[in-house]
């Protein structure tokens, strides 16, 4: 009886994973770089966790976390509250739309794929700003975090899977 | 099973678009009455304050680890530049010994009572949240410390922005490159008034200069004390560029690399609310 207790405890311990890395991104987004010219293209790193366990295990990263990563994102951040609840939600659900098509391919795919996510979230983001602020925000480093978001996904999607293979392979 | 897996999805989608319209909702609710969003947010900041101070201590060593290899690489040409500037300081101190003696006996002749000195704390800066949007950055200190709303924030050199929400341990400021940043500075040569106004870029820019103002490359701008949110004269930046009726300022504090900032309360003396220093961090 112990052990099944443990083992459903290890088990659990194991399915909040995506949840818990996904919380865990927002918070390491924001921890001071101390680097010039960095603030301005920041990169989106909480997409990369949301795009990753989207595609690969829906089940594990519902809707209420992506919220909530979006929210403590917004609080951290002093952006409006809810925005990027906003961008996130959205963006998980055209990913899921597409994942059927994402699964199981070559990493490239799945890089490209994620160059479509970021430039939905970036744009959808920008344009809820310019809703918020009444204002025409601008562009220019909106871009660069795009590239740099992009550009930087490799690493993160690598100890993504690895996690992967490491605690969810078999179930 | 298939009517079960029907209404899944279907239980599924109501969540996603529940939650859509929750965020969309939450956000609508933020920008009409902002008393109970903020509240909210603040909450959310002081819980999570604890391990984002965790968090920013070894990212923070990394930094400062990569600045000493850095200055060590460039210690000969740094020492020479030090020593010119120590010469040329020399120069200031002893026209500061001087002005100050005149201001001793001026001010005796007139009786002029100076201001009380102004008090502050030095926090840490925990969380960068700096991006394309938004320029602001969290602190360590809150009211538990006697921070307040409004007062300002110095980093290093320079004004870096203001407090613009607090929590018992943890406060947000607003920098003053941030899109929302308003602050009254005057141009310290020619004493116009205008208002530095932040664009989300790193310079932010002089709106409502006079028209007949005529301002250089270089001229520094100084907070003005109009409207009473900062005292007169801080220190805030150094015109960078002037064209077509743009004018942009370097902020003189280094705002991608605020480690610890000194957050002064301007305002009149209130015995109950002293500033608390915070442990481990010397004034």
């Amino acid at each position: 009886m112990t052990t099944t207790l443990l083992q459903r405890l290890d088990q659990a311990a194991r399915y909040a994973a995506p949840a818990a890395i996904t919380l865990f991104v927002v918070l390491l987004g924001v921890v001071p770089i101390h680097a010039p010219f960095y603030p301005a293209i920041a990169p989106m790193l909480v997409l990369m966790p949301v795009y990753f366990w989207t595609v690969h295990r829906p089940d594990l990263l519902p809707f209420p976390v992506t919220f909530a990563a979006g929210l403590l994102h917004d609080a951290l951040t002093g952006a409006p509250l809810g925005l990027h609840a906003i961008v996130l939600l959205f963006c998980q659900g055209v990913v899921l739309t597409q994942r059927r098509f994402l699964a199981g391919k070559s990493f490239f795919v799945l890089w490209w794929g994620f160059l479509f996510t970021v430039v939905v979230a970036t744009t959808l983001e920008w344009v809820l700003f310019g809703l918020y602020h009444a204002a025409a925000m601008p562009a220019e480093p909106v871009a660069f975090k795009a590239l740099l978001t992009t550009a930087l996904f490799p690493l993160p999607a690598w100890l993504f899977s690895h996690t992967q293979r490491s605690l969810l392979s078999g179930s | 099973m298939a009517r079960i897996a029907a209404l899944r999805a279907a239980a599924q989608r109501f969540s996603f678009l529940l939650l859509l319209f929750g965020a969309i909702a939450v956000m609508m609710v933020g920008k009409v009455d902002s008393v109970v969003v903020e509240g909210a947010r603040e909450r959310i900041m002081d819980a999570v304050a604890p391990i984002l101070d965790g968090l920013s201590r070894p990212a923070a060593t990394a930094a400062g680890m990569v600045a000493d290899v850095q200055s060590l690489a460039e210690l000969r040409a740094e020492n020479a530049e030090l020593r010119a500037e120590i010469a040329e300081l020399q120069q200031f101190r002893d026209a500061a010994f001087r002005l100050e003696a005149e201001n001793l006996s001026l001010r005796a002749l007139l009786n002029y009572r100076p201001p009380e000195p102004n008090r502050y704390v030095t926090a840490r800066v925990i969380a960068d949240n700096s991006g394309a949007f938004v320029r602001s950055v969290a602190v360590a200190l809150g009211t538990d410390h006697g921070v307040r709303d409004g007062m300002a924030v110095l980093g290093g050199k320079g004004l870096a922005g203001r407090v613009v929400q607090v929590g018992e341990r943890s406060a947000r400021v607003l920098l003053i490159t941030d899109l929302n940043a308003r602050i009254p500075v005057v141009v310290e040569r020619s004493r116009d008034r205008a208002i530095l106004g932040g664009t989300n870029t790193d310079r932010p820019k002089l709106a409502h200069l006079p028209l007949e103002a005529e301002v250089r490359v270089g001229d520094r701008i100084v907070t003005s004390g109009h409207g009473g949110m900062f005292p007169a004269g801080l220190a805030v930046g150094a015109v960078a560029a002037v064209d077509e009726g743009e004018v942009r300022v370097e902020p003189f504090a280094d705002l991608s690399r605020l480690d610890f900032v000194r957050i002064v309360d301007f305002s009149p003396q209130v015995p109950e609310a002293e500033l608390v220093a915070t442990p481990g961090v010397s004034p």
